[in-house]
């Protein structure tokens, strides 16, 4: 990495950073998730570990609490736990100290996983645009569980990569289904990253590798990681009838978590992308430059190693999978359900760009083409500012409570 | 290609300024490409670098200073005039038409068909003909451009009741070049008189006129006097003005990089051969 590059990257983590912290403490009204979360958490900061099972049997037997998905994110509560007996205390601090390290690992992950499985300049584009997107800076107020949720999302996809890279170092498939299984205990959604990401390798394996053992214990552990989801459940809970029902319970809504969807989140799927769009149209624009380049097979054969497009191909499968499942699940239109596939659009978008400006590169002489990314680094900070200012006007003006698609059209007037 | 790439960054980050989810009208927006689109053949044809090939860079140079001047972003998404816009376009297609080989004839007719229907959205169309004249006058002396002058008066005879405040015409001259200068300073459009103003449209004019007595290139010449006729038709627009601005503006610093890159060329020992 060259020292402007360094530099570069260097202002725009800081950059990101800065943001971040200077929104921790803005005016947010908790979810009835959020203070659910802490409730559960300060029950276990309490009682120890051993007090899940009273947790699982008062939520089974409690219509009232039906409303929010507690205790199936058992592990966000105890990681909220770990966060309390880390800053001895119980209150929100926690959970917002939580959600803010989430942001910032997020921020330096995308980096870390542009440089090094594309380039410097990828790693650059890529931190820039995930520096001021809006979910990873709404998400540092409170104590949402998508921030760690969509973290862990990203070190997924980042032990997918060294798998890909290195299939036969062995001892790096414990982490991937320890992580994938732990993604499950902190959202129900997690399945799917797991799922994804055990999919595309076992692809891999098959049709790269040509080890047709290798994906056979692969899908045999995924399902072993299925199995130890259940188990944990099990355990946690004391019996296999209670978490069964507690796990089921989770995804049903009594009137009052309804009554809160119906506010937020309903709307035509139109509305995500739309969203996406108003919230920042260079990155969703360089998202279907990425996915469209990364797809075209002579660009991307011709750029790219077949690691490089299959690593690309993953992270465009994990930000498709999770805004498309969103988009057309009714009552399930709010952007911070989406933020597993954040990290890997801001890699996609930044692919994008990066082999947009390959192309240029052949084509133009030196002097045009400085002058190219002259404009770029200004078409980027003026997205930086704008997408900024859009941020601070949604959540600093307008005050919306949840993320959802039909908040944000409505605070800007669209 | 290497224009079509360059330009294209230059539209994308105009596109970006003004995709702030602030109220702008689709006709506007439309209005406002439009108008670079045919500032891109303009510029492209008014702003000549000797010795660079072709070179797009002057172009989008220019296209950059006045598109994405912060001071145009904001007056066109404040108040979004698309027949200001509009009209703009059709005299800047209408000029480079005349530009775009100009010993040929049936130019001087075709440079009407983008130009007369713009005309009749807004009084700056007053100074399509002029303007013309100006550019055969810089670039070309063997144009023949009588019909625009017959459109310019027929739009003048159009426009004849329409408000002209010289005193705001002259103060705008000076308040015009600080917004283009200082777009983030919000005093810079502000706090001139018309002493200011009488001053800095004689210095602008002397600016204009240098080029005919053999000091700058014409493109100087042919940017100031746009920067003029628009600001005293069209005062506080800076949409208007600026491309002006900008054409005198790269046109002024191209002969010095030339010099540069001159001075920068390896002067190599010829070889004599054995």
């Amino acid at each position: 990495m060259n020292r402007l590059t360094l530099t570069a990257l260097a202002i725009v983590i800081l950059a990101g950073i800065v943001l971040r912290t200077s929104h921790i403490r803005d005016e947010h009204r908790l979810t009835p998730n959020e203070r659910a979360y802490l409730y559960d958490a300060g029950r276990l900061y309490d009682e120890g570990i051993g007090g899940t099972q009273a947790l699982f049997t008062e939520y089974r037997h409690d219509p009232g609490l039906w409303a929010v998905a507690q205790p199936a994110r058992i592990g966000y509560i105890f990681l909220l736990d770990a966060a309390m007996h880390v800053m001895r205390t119980k209150n929100l601090e926690a959970g917002m100290a939580l959600s803010y390290l989430a942001s910032v690992l997020t921020l330096l992950l995308v980096a870390w996983l542009g440089y090094r499985f594309f380039n410097a300049e990828v790693s650059l584009i890529a931190a820039a645009l995930c520096a001021t997107a809006f979910t990873e800076i709404w998400l540092v107020r409170g104590t949402p569980e998508d921030g760690v949720f969509g973290l862990f999302g990203l070190v997924e996809l980042w032990l997918t990569f060294e798998l890909m890279r290195t299939p036969r170092r062995y001892w790096l498939y414990a982490p991937f289904h320890l992580v994938g299984v732990w993604a499950i205990l902190v959202k129900q959604s997690g399945v799917f990253i797991y799922g994804f990401c055990a999919l595309w390798l076992l692809g891999w394996l098959l049709f790269r590798e040509k080890s047709r053992k290798m994906a056979v214990v692969l899908a045999a552990s995924f399902a072993g990681g299925l199995a130890l989801v259940a188990l944990a459940y099990i355990v946690l809970a004391g019996d296999a009838i209670t978490a069964w029902r507690v796990y089921l319970l989770s995804f049903i809504s009594n009137d009052e978590g309804w009554s809160y969807n119906k506010e937020c989140c309903f709307g035509p799927w139109t509305q995500i992308p739309r969203a996406l769009f108003l919230l920042s149209p260079l990155t969703f624009f360089l998202s279907i430059v990425g996915i469209g380049v990364v797809s075209f097979r002579k660009s991307a054969t011709s750029l790219l190693t077949p690691l490089q497009r299959s690593c690309a191909g993953v992270s465009v499968l994990l930000a498709i999978g999770f805004v498309s499942m969103f988009a057309f699940f009714p009552g399930m239109e709010v952007l911070r359900f989406i933020t597993p596939g954040q990290g890997a659009a801001c890699l996609v978008a930044a692919l994008g760009l990066w082999m947009l400006l390959s192309f240029a590169r052949t084509r133009l002489e030196p002097s045009e083409f400085a002058a190219l990314a002259v404009l770029v680094a200004l078409g980027f900070a003026i997205s930086m500012v704008r997408d900024y200012g859009v941020f601070t006007r949604i959540v600093t003006q307008a005050r919306i409570p949840e993320l959802g698609a039909a908040q944000i059209r409505m605070a800007l007037g669209q | 290609m290497r224009s079509v790439i360059l330009f294209a960054a230059v539209f994308a980050d105009a596109a970006l300024l003004l995709s702030a989810p602030e109220k702008i009208s689709l006709a506007g927006l439309g209005a406002f490409l439009a108008l670079l689109l045919s500032l891109v053949i303009l510029f492209s044809r008014a702003i000549e670098w000797p010795g660079a090939g072709g070179s797009p860079l002057p172009a989008v140079a220019a296209l950059a200073l006045c598109g994405l001047n912060p001071a145009a972003i904001a007056s066109v998404s404040r108040a979004v005039d698309s027949n200001l816009c509009t009209a703009l376009a059709g005299i800047a297609a209408g000029i480079a038409i005349c530009r775009w080989i100009p010993s040929r004839g049936w130019h001087r007719w075709a440079a009407l068909l983008p130009a007369i229907p713009c005309l009749l959205l807004h009084k700056v169309g007053i100074a399509f003909g002029p303007l013309a004249i100006v550019s055969a006058l810089c670039f070309d002396r063997r144009a023949n451009l009588w019909p625009t002058l017959a459109i310019s008066a027929a739009a003048g005879v159009i426009y004849r009741g329409a408000a002209f405040h010289p005193v705001d015409s002259i103060v705008a001259v000076p308040a015009t070049i600080a917004s283009f200068v200082a777009p983030f300073a919000p005093s810079a459009a502000s706090g001139w008189n018309v002493v200011d103003g009488v001053t800095s449209t004689l210095v602008v004019l002397a600016g204009a006129m240098a080029p005919i007595a053999g000091f700058g290139s014409p493109g100087i010449s042919f940017g100031l006097f746009w920067f003029l006729a628009m600001t005293w038709l069209a005062p506080g627009e800076p949409v208007a003005a600026f491309p002006g601005i900008a054409i005198a503006l790269v046109s002024a610093v191209l002969p010095l990089l030339s010099a540069l890159r001159a001075a920068r060329k390896p002067n190599l020992p010829e070889v004599v051969a054995p």
